[in-house]
């Protein structure tokens, strides 16, 4: 009887069976989309991380794909390790990596701009402008990142909304007067959405209107050259700028700082430009690697900071060293040539780099935790911009033209020159922006978009025994051939890759 | 009701019904005990550890050394069982107590009476239908193991092993019947006496009474959703009644490097690197307009490159000490001063026995393994303790404990950019004075080379441990309830905690110590609860025999993880981090839970075992899938039939098994990371005005139809035993065919995403297993012969939308997942040969980038030039075919064995020799040897393989460092001899024994990395930590 009574307790207990939410778990240490983009602090999180997007900019798209790719950089080595040798050397396949990286960032850039505006209009906001606002800013930095795409591929795809993967399989590349289409209807639409200032410490650093206004007109410049030569869009552009400029000094950051060298370094961050990428060190993941990736071996405190120079054979071409007026005071905030190294012993360095963005003395723990921002747009840029509009437009270089180059000129310590013809002040124009926005990336888009990029580089390759020529086909980047494996016949490939 | 509840109410309710058990405890009436002596029924030796055991009851004993036994029976009118292994049964009747004095046991070859463990049971070898490879404790005991793995290695048809690291206590890569999933995990279910275990680490070989894989669906379908990869099933020692007897094993070893790689010597490095000067020289003279001759001494260089008299370059100035040699400077084979001897020790005591209602058997192991890279070390100590009582007539509890606590010390050797990478990457010579510590201060970085730190320094400096305390543990209650009918309730607690600390010291020179130092502490956290019923049922009847189970299991997983990292310290003092004195940049907790519900049926049933039948089906819910995919069903069936038994077969004696097998099932894969199914949110933080601004982004897809990867097979197969088994050769042929994949698709970046899982795909696996065993020799010398050999061919069948291919491996540009194809084939550009010279250049396909003297590369679509679309298929990452032959001697006292074992069929891409070796790698580190034989001109062609220096095709994968993969290896030897009985008075076992693992190839003709298995980082060979060659001796004592 024991037996049948223990055993019946036994079966009871061995079958009890526990509850259907027992499988239904989620995840604890981690936020899901379920859950997220519900409230307007959530909008504000998401619109951050947009920005985030922004810190892969300076090293990838305006250091290896616009500096290294033109004559500012020449490579010694053929060092097949890094795929910078591969870009100077108009060797770059498909497969390099960094082709893959730089269009997976711009994209999830866009994918996160995207899930923004796929949600907020559901998100009740205590004050309906700092939605727009919010809404604003997105639309923008979507835009500017179809600017990058389409600068450095031509036809990509356009995603304006978010897209699943079986629909991603379905979306072929739209031509560039599309993309450029898409861009400039996006950030005309919120041209005057946002202030014209930030003061607030959480804010300082975002979009501005004129910062909008001020790549619009870049957008509009690059329209008006190659390869879409829509040369109405000259006077889009013009207009803007001039706007731009008759609000000069309304901000500290509409203002030419009269001396170059405050521009750079961590001290001038949000000071001078009117938009830039921010960085702070410490070790939070927020720094910048830029100044690192053309350092040689330098005897600062600096610690651990990786050199390329040195260690890659990627050296400041003789042909910008030279290509620089005596007695041009950019010279020596943005190159050093003359230094001592932490080899042991100490070393006399004479291989010249760009110190622009390097802050001496500065101690930091690692090579990725600069604290400089980087600019992406300065109100010389905008001064520069309007006189190649205002040149463009004439028969002659107009007055107006000739006195924005010569303030920039002026400031540099060099004395204004009165250049005669449309062409002649078009070439004193190419060369002042090579010197102003050395290192900055502006360089290699410039000589693109006004046609220069093949002669100057044929012509470059030719004075440096370098046997090798380019074609219009090396203008755009080939689309990463991880992007044309994904669906065979998806995607066509540029020309000449 | 959460599982904690649940499981504390399971708890308190076991813990009173084991109490309530208590009072059940019955006493039987007993008589008088018996004794006798057992031996062997030819030679007259007393055999030792036989089990006597009074049929009907659990009263039983074991002799002794002497073969002697005592008996206290309980039944008057019973009988006496004698089983050994090895020998035949025999039974005794009580009445007929004088045949119990002296009992003679004689020998059998047959395996017919083996038992077989299988999921949830245990079953007869001849009434087996599914398709199970076991091993031995035999086979295992004798052999110095120290990985579970390698015990398997070689030794089962189908179960293919790969040795990927030869890291001191770093699991082996275990393959069941070749690797049907693409994205999710292909590592079988490993399950310790019943509770699955997510791997065999830190668990005793010598513990081990057998190993069974279980390899058909049939088989594994028990297992449901998690049996698609096949189930290794461990069953530990258990204790027998009788005296308590002791076991005591220790071994005493030297590894060394088996093999090592051929790189430039410090010589050959400094010839290259001058020609890539001279190189230098001469394009940065191009720049600037100027003729500069290669052949200008340093002098000249100097004064033209604007330096000081005293200046240096190392791009384009020659070391001038270079000239006076190892006068001036050190050259240093860094392969030789890494890889040391390194001593192995271990200890292993057990005892075991059991008198009237307990049995126990309890062990401890302690094992000390230096690593043959430098500073690397693993111990483990470890324990276990079986205990089974029988409480009542009709109640026995368990109980099984298995703490262990292992050290690893000097991790980082591993992999990319660990210091197996630097050993090979490191330039091959230093400063004179530095020598060894190159890079660490006092000394600087040699000038010439480049910032790669000595790595024997950097093992001496750094801190890396890794400990793990593990415990596995569970306890059973195995109540006979009525006639045939048994339940067992079990639960069971896992625990695993694993720390792991590193600290980097700031070791450069002219660093001020802490600056540049970084520390972190990381914590998982592991506890695995099981609560399983299983009602059995066994009956027989007029010839039918009939087996059915029933069961209901819970299991639920919590993991809890802490990381946290700081750099920049104070000093280098203390190897603790604290925010104090150094600067957090990591700093998190992370939690998982995951919960798996499973109904579990199966029946067997057989007539006079020789019409075998046996039908399962398993049901699964988990938490690992999506929202509208929780549960699913795995069915199975199989059938045998044992001819020989038949009537017609009967005039053929020499035929003693002759068994037709066939079986059918389905089965899942759910070894994907959790929470796949939810698209996450991750933290990309920003600054805004210099203050850090909290950013969240999306970080993978979502995918709420998230379900298992569904495998179902079948398996003919078919057993033969010639004269009474002596010759017995099993043979199974089977087709896996997996669909709904779990796969990683690539999707296109426009989505914001590269990839994201989806469940998609077939791919089929077919194979043939052979496993032969002879006794050769069955007199004074024996010889026995056991062989296997498995064929696999892996085909993917169908992929997602359009059949679209998969680009995966290193950078997505190694392998290719295609249909047609096995998954993961290798695809890259085919290199042939080198541009001897621009004719040849001009002559042949090239890129518009191709210089003479680049490497070559075969054009395969035959359109006259080399682009992307030129790369092709050039093999495949599995083995088409594993073998492994082992034969054992004995005569006398003496024990020989040997085990050669291969693969094949399959290619290894090496990404280390990658790494050092591309053309254009610069000369700052070392190079692979075949650059001795580069191309250097036209006229100076070198091997014809080997580019010129500053190649342009650097950044391609091409197959210069594809190899064969096929190996033969000689991979053990033992020879022991056991001393004869009673020499050594209270021992009654004693065998001293020498072994090698590891010890050569007979076969690996070209393979340029370290070992043919090694394989660590995306289908690629990238700095393995190298196998050991082990040289030990070692004893085993039983008193």
């Amino acid at each position: 009887m024991k037996k049948i009574c223990f055993s019946i307790i036994l079966l009871a207990f061995a079958f009890t069976s526990c509850k259907k939410s027992f499988l239904d778990l989620h995840p604890t240490s981690s936020i899901t989309s379920g859950n997220f983009y519900q409230t307007p602090l959530d909008i504000q999180q998401a619109l951050n991380g947009v920005y985030a997007s922004l810190r892969d900019w300076p090293v990838d798209i305006y250091l290896f794909l616009s500096e290294v790719r033109s004559n500012n950089f020449y490579a010694v080595f053929e060092d097949g390790q890094r795929d910078w040798f591969d870009i100077n050397n108009y060797q770059l396949t498909p497969q390099a990596t960094l082709l893959h990286d730089t269009w997976q960032s711009l994209y999830q850039m866009i994918n996160r701009a995207n899930e923004i505006l796929a949600h907020i209009d559901e998100v009740t906001f205590d004050d309906p402008a700092t939605k727009e606002q919010y809404k604003a800013q997105t639309r923008f930095l979507r835009a500017y990142a179809y600017f990058q795409l389409v600068r450095l591929w031509g036809s990509v795809p356009l995603a304006n909304k978010v897209i699943t993967p079986a629909e991603g399989i379905q979306l072929k590349q739209s031509p560039p007067a599309d993309i450029y289409k898409f861009i400039t209807a996006e950030m005309n639409a919120i041209r005057d959405s946002l202030p014209t200032q930030y003061t607030a410490a959480g804010d300082v650093g975002r979009a501005t209107q004129w910062a909008v206004k001020g790549v619009l007109a870049r957008v509009y410049l690059t329209m008006a050259g190659y390869p879409l030569n829509q040369t109405d869009k000259l006077d889009s552009a013009g207009a803007l700028l001039q706007e731009i400029v008759a609000h000069e000094g309304t901000t500290p950051k509409l203002m030419l700082a009269p001396n170059y060298g405050d521009l750079f370094g961590y001290q001038h961050d949000n000071q001078h430009c009117i938009f830039e990428v921010q960085y702070i060190s410490g070790g939070l993941g927020e720094g910048s690697t830029f100044p690192s990736e053309v350092l040689p071996n330098l005897s600062t405190s600096l610690v651990n900071v990786r050199s390329l120079q040195s260690a890659n054979r990627l050296t400041i071409s003789q042909d910008l060293l030279d290509s620089y007026e005596p007695g041009d005071k950019r010279f020596d905030v943005t190159f050093d040539t003359s230094y001592t190294t932490n080899d042991n012993p100490p070393q006399h360095g004479n291989t010249p780099f760009f110190k622009k963005f390097v802050d001496f003395g500065l101690t930091l723990t690692n090579y990725d935790d600069w604290p400089e921002n980087f600019p992406l747009l300065r109100y010389a840029d905008v001064l520069l911009m309007d006189a190649e509009v205002l040149n463009d437009q004439a028969g002659t270089p107009p007055q107006a033209a000739i006195d924005m180059l010569n303030r920039i000129r002026s400031r540099a310590g060099l004395p204004a020159i009165h250049p005669a013809t449309k062409q002649a002040f078009q070439t004193a124009l190419a060369r002042e922006r090579r010197h102003e926005f050395a290192d900055e990336g502006q360089y290699w888009f410039s000589l693109v978009r006004t046609g220069q990029a093949v002669p100057v580089m044929n012509a470059w390759f030719k004075a440096t025994s370098q046997s090798k020529s380019i074609t219009q086909n090396k203008l755009v980047y080939p689309i990463p051939q991880t992007e044309m494996d994904v669906y065979p016949g998806l995607y066509t490939q540029n020309p000449g890759y | 009701m959460s599982l904690r509840t649940f499981t504390h109410e399971k708890t308190r309710a076991l813990l009173v019904l084991l109490l309530a058990g208590v009072p059940f405890y019955c006493s039987a009436q007993q008589l008088t005990p018996v004794s006798g002596v057992v031996k062997d029924s030819t030679t007259g030796q007393p055999l030792t550890g036989v089990t006597v055991l009074e049929v009907g009851t659990t009263r039983g004993a074991t002799t002794d050394a002497h073969g002697r036994f005592t008996l206290t029976p309980v039944r008057s009118a019973g009988a006496v069982k004698f089983s050994y292994l090895g020998y035949n049964d025999k039974l005794i009747p009580l009445t007929q107590a004088g045949r119990l004095k002296n009992v003679r046991l004689s020998t059998n070859n047959k395996t017919l009476n083996e038992v077989v463990v299988i999921g949830y049971g245990s079953q007869e070898k001849k009434d087996l239908t599914g398709s199970v490879a076991q091993l031995s404790a035999a086979k295992i005991q004798d052999r110095p193991i120290t990985r579970i793995g390698q015990a398997i290695q070689g030794q089962m048809a189908g179960v293919q092993v790969r040795a990927t690291t030869g890291e001191p206590g770093a699991a082996l890569q275990i393959r069941v019947r070749g690797s049907s999933s693409i994205s999710a995990s292909n590592d079988p279910l490993y399950v310790v006496d019943g509770v699955p275990v997510p791997d065999l680490g830190n668990i005793n070989p010598s513990d081990i009474a057998s190993i069974e894989v279980l390899k058909d669906a049939a088989s594994t379908a028990i297992y449901g959703s998690r049996g698609a990869n096949g189930v290794v099933l461990i069953t530990t020692k258990k204790g027998n009644s009788g005296n308590a007897k002791f076991q005591f094993n220790a071994y005493f070893g030297v590894q060394t490097l088996a093999k090592k790689m051929d790189l430039l010597s410090s010589k050959e490095w400094i010839n290259m690197y001058e020609q890539a000067q001279d190189s230098a020289y001469v394009k940065e003279g191009l720049q600037s307009g100027f003729n500069w001759s290669p052949s200008d001494p340093i002098s000249v260089r100097l004064k033209n490159l604007g330096l000081p008299a005293n200046g240096r370059s190392n791009t384009y100035i020659p070391d001038p000490r270079w000239a006076n040699g190892t006068d001036s400077l050190d050259y240093i084979d860094w392969q030789d001063a890494f890889y040391r001897p390194a001593m192995i020790s271990d200890y292993q005591l057990s005892a075991s026995g059991g008198s009237g209602k307990l049995t126990y058997r309890i062990s401890g192991d302690y094992k000390d393994q230096d690593g043959i890279a430098a500073y690397s070390n693993y111990k483990l100590f470890s324990i276990r303790a079986n205990l089974q009582a029988k409480l009542t007539s009709y109640l026995t509890l368990g109980l099984n404990l298995a703490p262990s606590y292992s050290w690893m010390d000097g991790g980082n050797v591993d992999g990319k950019d660990a210091q197996s990478h630097h050993v090979l990457a490191i330039a091959p010579v230093a400063e004179k004075d530095a020598g060894l510590n190159s890079g660490i201060a006092p000394y600087g970085r040699y000038f010439w080379a480049g910032s790669t730190q000595s790595p024997i320094a950097y093992q001496r400096e750094t801190t890396n441990e890794l400990n793990r305390q593990r415990l596995l543990s569970s306890l059973y209650l195995l109540a006979d309830i009525y006639k045939g009918l048994d339940l067992k309730v079990s639960g069971a607690w896992n625990t695993d905690q694993q720390n792991h600390k590193t600290y980097h010291p700031t070791l450069g020179l002219g660093q001020v110590p802490g600056t540049g130092s970084s520390g972190s502490y990381t914590t998982s956290n592991t506890q695995y609860y099981l609560f399983e019923s299983l009602l059995t049922y066994n009956r027989s009847f007029n010839g039918n025999n009939i087996s059915a189970l029933a069961g209901y299991t819970v299991e639920q997983t919590n993991e809890a993880t802490t990381s946290q990292s700081n750099k920049q310290f104070a000093n280098d003092d203390l190897t603790t981090l604290n925010m104090s004195t150094s600067t957090p940049t990591r700093s998190s907790t992370g939690e998982l839970k995951r919960t798996l519900i499973s109904y579990l049926a199966r029946v067997q049933y057989n007539y006079k075992n020789k019409y075998l039948a046996s039908a399962s089906i398993r049901r699964d819910g988990s938490s690992i899938f999506g929202t509208d995919s929780k549960w699913g069903n795995f069915p199975s069936f199989s059938v045998g039939w044992n001819m020989a038994q038949e009537s017609f077969m009967q005039g053929l004696p020499w035929i003693s098994q002759w068994k037709w097998r066939y079986s059918y099932g389905e089965n899942g894969n759910n070894g994907i990371p959790d929470y796949n199914a939810f698209g996450s949110i991750s933290p990309d933080n920003y600054s805004f005005g210099e203050s850090l601004v909290n950013g969240y982004v999306p970080g993978s897809l979502s995918n709420p139809d998230l379900h298992w990867e569904k495998t179902q097979s079948s398996d003919y197969g078919l057993d033969i035993g010639f004269w009474n088994n002596r010759l017995s050769v099993s043979a199974d042929y089977y087709n896996k065919y997996t669909t709904d994949l779990l796969l990683n698709v690539p999707v296109a970046l426009a989505t914001g995403f590269a990839s994201g899982y989806v469940n998609i795909g077939h791919v089929r696996n077919q194979g043939l297993e052979f496993a032969v065993n002879t006794a050769n020799l069955t007199g004074q010398l024996q010889w026995n012969t056991s062989f296997n050999l498995a064929f696999n061919k892996n085909r993917v069948l169908q992929l997602g939308t359009g059949n679209a291919p998969i680009h995966t491996g290193f950078s997505h540009q190694t392998q290719l997942i295609t249909v047609g194809q096995p998954i993961g084939v290798f695809y890259m550009y085919d290199a042939i040969g080198v541009y001897k010279d621009n004719a040849d250049l001009k002559a042949s396909p090239h890129m518009a980038t191709n210089k003479q003297g680049d490497v070559k590369y075969r054009d395969v679509n035959g359109d006259g030039t080399i682009d992307v679309d030129d790369r092709t298929i050039v093999g495949q990452p599995d083995p088409k075919y594993s073998w492994g032959i082992y034969n054992s001697f004995t005569f006398k006292g003496i024990d020989l064995s040997f085990l050669i074992q291969g693969a094949g069929g399959n290619k290894v891409y090496d990404l280390i020799g990658r790494a050092i070796d591309r053309p254009g790698m610069g000369t700052l580190g070392n190079a692979l040897g075949r650059w001795r034989d580069r191309w250097r001109s036209p006229s100076e062609p070198g091997d014809g393989h080997t580019p010129r220096i500053d190649g342009t095709t650097g950044s391609q994968y091409d197959s210069r460092w594809l190899y064969n993969a096929t190996y033969v290896r000689f991979k053990s030897l033992i020879i022991g001899y056991t001393l004869p009985n009673g020499l050594i008075r209270g021992v009654d076992h004693a065998r001293v024994y020498f072994s090698g693992e590891n010890l050569f190839y007979l076969y690996n003709k070209d393979y340029g990395g370290y070992s043919p298995e090694a394989l660590n980082t995306n289908g690629g060979d990238y700095g393995a930590y190298p196998d050991a060659r082990t040289i030990m001796v070692g004893i085993n004592l039983g008193f």
